[in-house]
């Protein structure tokens, strides 16, 4: 121990001919480095670049900032010891959004985010108590230009959304751009707040920390990843019910089973439809099948799903029909997350001669070890909603979406949807398509589904769903 | 005032410029002082020191070899550390011991300490930024772990375990004894 006392004194004698230059000089003070984590920390979490996922990834290295700040000062004042609780509870919001995105469920509550906020202005409001309090201290006037201005520019922009009790969002570029440019600026002034104030910063006393920041950073990290993967991995399918197929559940609809048959109704198809379904085709006069097998190649490109779609129209007495769409995973799906099948029916109000007659029903099945099981879709519904597309541009769509989640385990997983039409008037075209969108690469994050991505009117290879579309389209006179 | 002109009034040696300095650079002062000397009275008195070293000698400060507060600080830290010494010294013996060699150094050990002090340079150049600045707060500015720790956010165990591979790293590059 004397040994090494020795070669301390030796190197402090030495280091006085060896003075360290400006830079190691400036990094000695307390308050420095805590304040430059603030700033960054404050820029990093209210800037938003949506590319390459970095609208999540600056956040989050911002907040882990914003904690390791307020860390460091939180025993200097009190409105600094308030800074580090908002930002503690800013981190725990950002990880419950985080973990949020990575399931199924539907956008987080209006609440949710709206606490954010106000944690955000209440942060810019402390933190600017926080520094006229500790020029105050050391017997400078109390002045944090920056952060006051940061306060109130949030509490400006919280403004619409207080008075209109609903979320708002600015757009167009003659209000967003004056409103960017002022944001800059004020994060400019902020930039040089730690330099204003290093005078005034020795004064600052580090509060000692249980946990290195390393620790508290990879801490950080991997709390999020493992919240990520693990909420995306128990929450990326809808809870679907599924129970096994009562034994003879066609029993006396032998008669129509073997009309169908007959008329070539494909034996499948006639499988898996219900009762009430089967039932609902006595008397066919004809049976019109397309069917077409589709691949979907995913990553790794050498794997292919392969899913036979088979559209059947039967024509049933007084020009009435009924359209079935069924589908049938002829291999394993792979990714068993979401799917949708989206309708394009014939009574699409854009074409004539149709009248709708019967809601859209059916339901899914699989085998599992000899076993034949059914289920419900999750939902079958009419939606409204706006897609954009490189081909049609900004779109008003209006369409019928079933979408429902595959087993966990079983094999040939299929299902199909029925509907019902009236021809009213000869000459048109039997036209009815589906659109059947299953997820083919593993990386979904902020996770979406099927249908999500359906409406998105995003297109692409290289995308995380596959949509395969079938139709069965022919004159009702020439078959 | 920046520093080019607080310099010009220690020169002229105005009474402004010892204000000014206590103004602009007391804070950073006590900060380097503190954790050297214990007691506050003495403290104070070396806070003295320092800013009539500096009306002293700004003279002698050269701009090419640093900036105003590099070079203020080290006067601080030398001073308060010469204060310790002699206070340690004034302790140990009460009175110089007048048979006691020559302490001035002999032109062999300047050869010798020169090439230490390139070596030095050298090591120091090599550290990751986080250990320069542990061992810029150890070994020039004297700061106590638990100091070091919580401005680095680090725990004292973490700092004293970065400190003794340090010292070990330093020792095995340097040679460890100081006429070796």
């Amino acid at each position: 121990m004397s040994d090494d006392r020795e070669f301390d004194r030796m190197l402090e004698d030495e280091l006085s001919a060896l003075p360290p230059p400006d830079g190691a000089v400036r990094e000695v003070t307390p308050w420095r480095r805590a304040m430059g984590r603030v700033v960054w920390g404050i820029g990093l979490t209210t800037v938003t670049v949506s590319a390459l996922w970095l609208d999540y990834i600056l956040p989050a290295v911002g907040t882990a900032l914003l904690v390791l700040g307020f860390r460091t000062l939180r025993r200097e004042n009190r409105w600094l010891t308030a800074c580090w609780a908002l930002s503690l509870w800013d981190a725990a919001l950002f990880f419950l959004g985080c973990v949020w995105d990575s399931t199924v469920w539907p956008d987080p509550p209006f609440a949710l985010g709206w606490a954010g906020r106000l944690i955000r202005l209440a942060l810019a409001f402390c933190l600017w108590r926080g520094v006229r309090a500790v020029r105050r201290a050391a017997g400078q006037p109390p002045k944090a230009g920056a952060a006051g201005a940061l306060t109130l520019f949030l509490a400006v922009l919280c403004l619409p959304t207080l008075l209109t009790g609903a979320e708002v969002r600015l757009t167009g570029l003659l209000l967003v751009l004056p409103i960017l440019v002022l944001y800059l600026c004020i994060l400019r002034c902020l930039a040089r707040l730690p330099a204003l104030l290093d005078g005034v910063g020795y004064t600052v006393h580090a509060a000692p920390v249980r946990l290195p920041d390393g620790a508290v950073k990879a801490l950080w990290a991997a709390a999020l990843v493992a919240g990520v993967l693990l909420a995306g991995a128990l929450f990326c399918r809808y809870p679907m019910e599924w129970a096994p197929v009562e034994a003879g559940e066609q029993a006396g609809l032998e008669e129509v089973r073997g009309d169908l048959l007959a008329l070539g109704m494909p034996e499948q198809v006639l499988d898996d439809l219900a009762p009430d379904d089967l039932a609902g085709l006595d008397g066919a006069l004809s049976v019109t099948v397309r069917a077409t097998e589709e691949f979907f190649s995913g990553a790794p490109m050498t794997r292919e799903e392969q899913l036979l779609l088979t559209n059947v129209a039967v024509e049933l007495p007084g020009g009435h029909w009924r359209i079935i769409h069924h589908f049938l995973w002829q291999t394993d799906p792979g990714l068993r997350t979401t799917e949708c099948v989206k309708l394009w029916p014939i009574t699409e109000e854009r074409l004539g001669g149709w009248r709708a007659e019967e809601e859209f029903t059916g339901r899914l099945l699989y085998d599992w070890q000899g076993t034949t099981y059914t289920g419900h879709y999750y939902r079958i519904s009419k939606e409204h909603y706006t897609s954009n597309t490189a081909f049609w541009g900004e779109t008003q769509n209006s369409d019928v979406f079933a979408v429902f989640s595959l087993p966990a385990r079983g094999e040939n997983c299929r299902g199909y949807l029925i509907y019902g039409a009236e021809l009213v008037e000869e000459g048109w075209l039997l036209n009815s398509w589906s659109n059947y969108t299953h997820q083919v690469r593993w990386l979904n994050y902020p996770a979406m589904t099927a249908m999500e991505f359906d409406m998105s009117g995003i297109w692409g290879s290289e995308c995380t769903f596959y949509t395969a579309q079938s139709a069965i389209q022919f004159l009702p006179q020439e078959e | 005032m920046d520093d080019r002109e607080l310099l010009e009034l220690l020169t002229r040696r105005d009474e402004r410029g010892a204000d000014e300095l206590l103004r602009r650079y007391g804070l950073m002062l006590r900060y380097i002082i503190a954790p050297i000397l214990s007691d506050p009275r003495e403290r104070e008195e070396c806070l003295s020191d320092v800013v009539l070293r500096a009306w002293d000698r700004a003279g002698q400060y050269d701009p090419a070899r640093g900036g105003f507060a590099a070079w203020l600080s080290a006067v601080a830290r030398n001073t308060a550390r010469n204060r310790l010494r002699a206070g340690g010294a004034d302790r140990e013996t009460g009175e110089l011991d007048p048979t006691a060699p020559d302490p001035a150094p002999g032109p062999e050990e300047l050869v010798l300490r020169e090439e230490r002090a390139r070596r030095l340079r050298e090591v120091i150049q090599s550290l990751s930024g986080t250990d320069r600045q542990l061992f810029y707060r150890k070994y020039y500015y004297l700061q106590p772990t638990a100091q070091m720790a919580a401005e680095l956010g680090l725990t004292q165990r973490a700092v004293e375990g970065r400190l003794r591979r340090l010292r070990l790293r330093l020792r095995k590059e340097l040679g460890g004894e100081r006429d070796v």
